[in-house]
């Protein structure tokens, strides 16, 4: 499948057994992920349980932070500083212990240190909760806000951080050593990350403060055409280019891009190839909901309103994103012996059928499960957060696990 | 040999094929084709009747008093998605607040004179704290309509702790006044018009409810009178309530005006929903009630919208107060709205809009 | 499995013209059965 590669992952490059045959041990696999699922939902965000992070940008905060550190963990650093040797011999629930131990530890570090402390304290206020508490602003929503600028710069390294190794290969970085090869492609796209944030949210944040931040940030550019002030409008085609690279990269195969023999036209494909894919989504999306719910209505509220419909648009292919993780991780991305463009066109149905049932499900029975109300658009919620705690914990149990019990690795 | 290649290659085809097909009609479609594939907007239009003049009073739209108490309340007990019949609410020791409590309400009186010259009295929500409630029946001579039982209906706009928590100052002067909710009531409502208490919302009604209770469904207008209509709208809500229902008044020769306690569907929806509903709605002279905007002075990029937008209805006269938020009036006032102010009594903090014993008058 | 080269001189065209036709279909089905769920 793959040709001359200039750079693998361990991910790519270790080989497993199935322990538990197909696909029963799919199955099983799956049932262990939800249940961990609702064990960390329970403790960390329900509104009727332990902590009750969920109010819900704080939570979804540390669920995007969470996310976007097991991404540079796993694709970034590949498992640096562990030896790919350790990776191998290690019990997987000795190496989940270890690797999702460092993946919260560094969640805190950088929201308690590195946003509360240093960036919004000597650079950004609205980084930090505690400095937009000096303002004056009402507890809970200083902590919401700041937690809105944190986590979007967490969805945006989610979109352009994996681009690195997923499409490019790491070139022209792929001959050096760890860790130097994951610090330069970590440097090089929270760059970009940062800039990308500064043109596509910090305007949301110029209106977001009464009165307006008219020398600090830019007009909302987007008005005139998209009709609506809200930074939303970006959050939802970021989140579809966010899915496009994750689809590419399980159910999708790379393909086509992966055709392009040379980097770094394959790169730039793959960019391109993402990028489009992003926004098919995203207005695909946005015509769904017109056709459902009738077209949105400028200035409007909850379902009407358009910038909630282009959020919407992030939510919905999240939702079509985890049943495709599911397919990859716990099905082996069935299927794999016919031709590609066959395989896709079974996947790529599988998973919009999916979608469609995993969609009713949610709405359905969230209310009883995840204690969240009832309806599709409500000022506190949004369903990429419980969502995507699922796909973190699809990535623990597939990355740093291997997929135990089901699968193991076969050692050499 | 041939043939078998053939086939083979023409299913990769189809494959491909019917994947960028499908794709590159969804792209299509979405973007260059998207006029001419959305449906056309359907009007369907009722006739509600008028009245000749409405009178709209304030009793209170004061539901709390410090912005910051109430938060904690809310931040303390896990958020805005908690269930409001299980937050401890402050009851004791804020100064801003009534006799230390931080709890106040939100209640309107309405009179609506018919064509006929009959006038119709309607009670719109009953507060919270039932100590706030009860002195300001008191003051604006509810208290004795009540008693006498001249006020037709008591209407709940939704379940919300201000607008519904306070119902004994209702019921201990009238048991069995005939009321309308919105459906969407969970059963909690239900149980505290029959007497339970819930004591770690520091909530009791020791005056159950003994008259009719109406649901009212969402996806129709609900005419009670010539004149006088009410809609549901099945809209999510903070603190685990759902549903909420507003007024609609038809004055002769001023056009419709609209009522609400809190309006969480969003004003400029509820005006697109009577514009697209009510025959005459594209002429919405009066707007009333609490708009849910800014209430804990808290902000977003869409509110800025709704000013935006709201511009292009034509609303004469904005009457909003209570939850509507100070920041929006001060950007609403900038922006050429026309806001009703207000003489900032009783209690009341701002005259910027309608407070407590501020009068509204269509005539 | 052969190279792709040589598989796609055969059949390949035409079907990725029924392919397409086929997707098309099946996204104005999507679009109907949207339009339903209304």
């Amino acid at each position: 499948m793959t040709e001359q590669a200039l750079d693998t992952l361990w991910l790519e490059e270790r080989r497993r057994t199935d322990r538990i045959r197909q696909p029963l041990g799919g199955l099983v696999d799956l049932i262990l992920a939800f249940a961990a699922f609702m064990a960390l939902w329970y403790v960390f965000m329900d509104p009727r349980a332990v902590l009750r992070w969920y109010t819900p940008q704080y939570g979804y905060m540390y669920i995007r932070w969470l996310l976007i550190i097991a991404i540079w963990q796993a694709y970034i650093f590949n498992f640096w500083p562990f030896k790919l040797t350790w990776m191998e011999k290690t019990h997987p629930l000795v190496k989940g212990l270890v690797l999702v131990g460092i993946n919260f530890a560094l969640t805190g570090l950088l929201v308690w240190v590195f946003y509360y402390n240093i960036f919004g304290k000597l650079a950004i206020p609205y980084f930090s909760w505690p400095e937009l508490r000096k303002t004056g602003l009402s507890d809970f929503f200083s902590r919401e806000y700041s937690s809105l600028a944190i986590l979007m710069m967490a969805a945006i390294a989610s979109w352009l951080s994996p681009i690195w190794p997923a499409a490019f290969e790491n070139y022209p970085w792929h001959s050096l050593k760890q860790p130097a090869k994951g610090l330069t492609v970590f440097a090089v796209t929270f760059l970009l990350t940062t800039y990308a944030y500064f043109i596509f949210m910090h305007p949301h944040y110029r209106v977001l403060f009464y009165p307006w931040q008219e020398f600090t940030a830019a007009f909302p550019w987007w008005y005139e055409q998209f009709r609506t002030l809200s930074g939303n409008f970006n959050v939802g085609w970021i989140m579809c280019a966010t899915v496009s690279v994750w689809l590419t990269e399980t159910i999708l195969d790379r393909y086509p891009f992966r055709l392009i023999k040379t980097q770094p036209w394959r790169g730039l494909a793959g960019f391109a190839f993402i990028l489009a894919l992003a926004f098919t989504l995203f207005f695909t999306f946005v015509f769904f909901q017109d056709l459902v719910w009738g077209v949105s209505v400028e200035g409007a509220k909850r379902l009407m309103a358009p910038d909630w419909r282009y959020l919407h648009t992030g939510e919905l292919a999240v939702i079509v994103l985890t049943v495709a993780m599911v397919l990859y991780f716990y099905f082996d991305n069935w299927p794999r012996k016919y031709s590609t463009e066959v395989n896709l066109l079974i996947r790529v149905t599988i998973t919009l059928v999916g979608a469609a049932i995993l969609h009713y499900s949610y709405y359905a029975w969230s209310p009883a499960l995840l204690g969240t109300q009832a309806g599709y658009s409500h000022p506190q919620q949004f369903p990429m957060a419980p969502v995507i705690l699922f796909i973190n914990v699809m990535l623990y149990h597939n990355w740093f696990m291997d997929g135990w019990p089901a699968k193991a690795i076969v050692k050499a | 040999m041939e043939k078998e290649f053939s086939r083979r290659s023409f299913i990769k085809g189809m494959a491909l094929g019917t994947l960028t097909g499908y794709f590159a009609a969804a792209a299509l479609s979405s973007t260059v084709f998207k006029n001419q594939l959305l449906p056309q907007e359907k009007l369907d239009l009722t006739d509600i009747g008028q009245i000749q003049g409405l009178k709209i009073k304030v009793i209170s739209e004061t539901s709390w008093y410090d912005n910051n108490v109430f938060l904690n309340d809310v931040k303390g007990a896990g958020g805005l998605l908690v269930n409001q019949y299980e937050i401890p609410w402050t009851c004791v020791g804020v100064g801003a607040g009534y006799m230390g409590s931080n709890l106040g309400g939100f209640s309107t009186y309405l009179e609506a004179t018919l064509l006929d010259g009959t006038v119709k009295k309607i009670l719109l929500d009953t507060g919270w704290n039932p100590a706030w409630m009860e002195k300001r029946f008191k003051e604006e001579g509810i208290a004795e309509k009540l008693a006498k039982k001249e006020i037709e209906f008591l209407v709940i706009s939704h379940e919300h702790i201000d607008h519904f928590f306070g119902i004994e100052a209702t019921t201990k002067l009238y048991p069995d006044i005939p009321m309308y909710v919105p459906k969407g009531f969970y059963p909690e409502g239900f149980d505290l018009l029959k007497g339970k208490s819930f004591p770690r919302a520091n909530l009791k009604n020791d005056y159950p409810h003994k008259g009719k209770v109406t649901v009212l469904d969402s996806k129709k207008v609900n005419v009670l009178y010539p004149g006088i209509a009410l809609m549901t709208f099945d809209v999510p809500i903070i603190l685990r309530v759902f549903g909420e229902q507003a007024f609609i008044f038809n004055v002769k020769d001023k056009g419709l005006v609209l009522v609400t306690g809190c309006c969480h569907m969003g004003i400029i929806s509820y005006l697109e929903a009577v514009r697209k509903k009510i025959l005459g709605g594209e002429k919405v002279y009066a707007v009333q009630g609490g708009l849910h905007i800014s209430p804990f002075e808290d902000w977003d990029p869409q509110y800025d919208d709704l000013i935006l937008a709201f511009n292009k209805y034509g609303v004469q006269k904005i009457g909003a107060n209570h939850c509507t938020g100070y920041i929006t009036a001060e950007k609403m006032i900038k922006a050429g709205l026309p806001i009703v102010k207000g003489t900032a009594r009783h209690m009341s903090k701002r005259d910027i809009y309608l407070g407590n014993g501020d009068e509204l008058v269509i005539a | 499995m052969a190279e792709k080269g040589e598989v796609k001189e055969s059949g390949y065209g035409i079907g990725i013209i029924v392919g397409a036709i086929i997707g098309i279909v099946l996204f104005l089905l999507t679009f109907r059965v949207l339009l339903l769920a209304k």
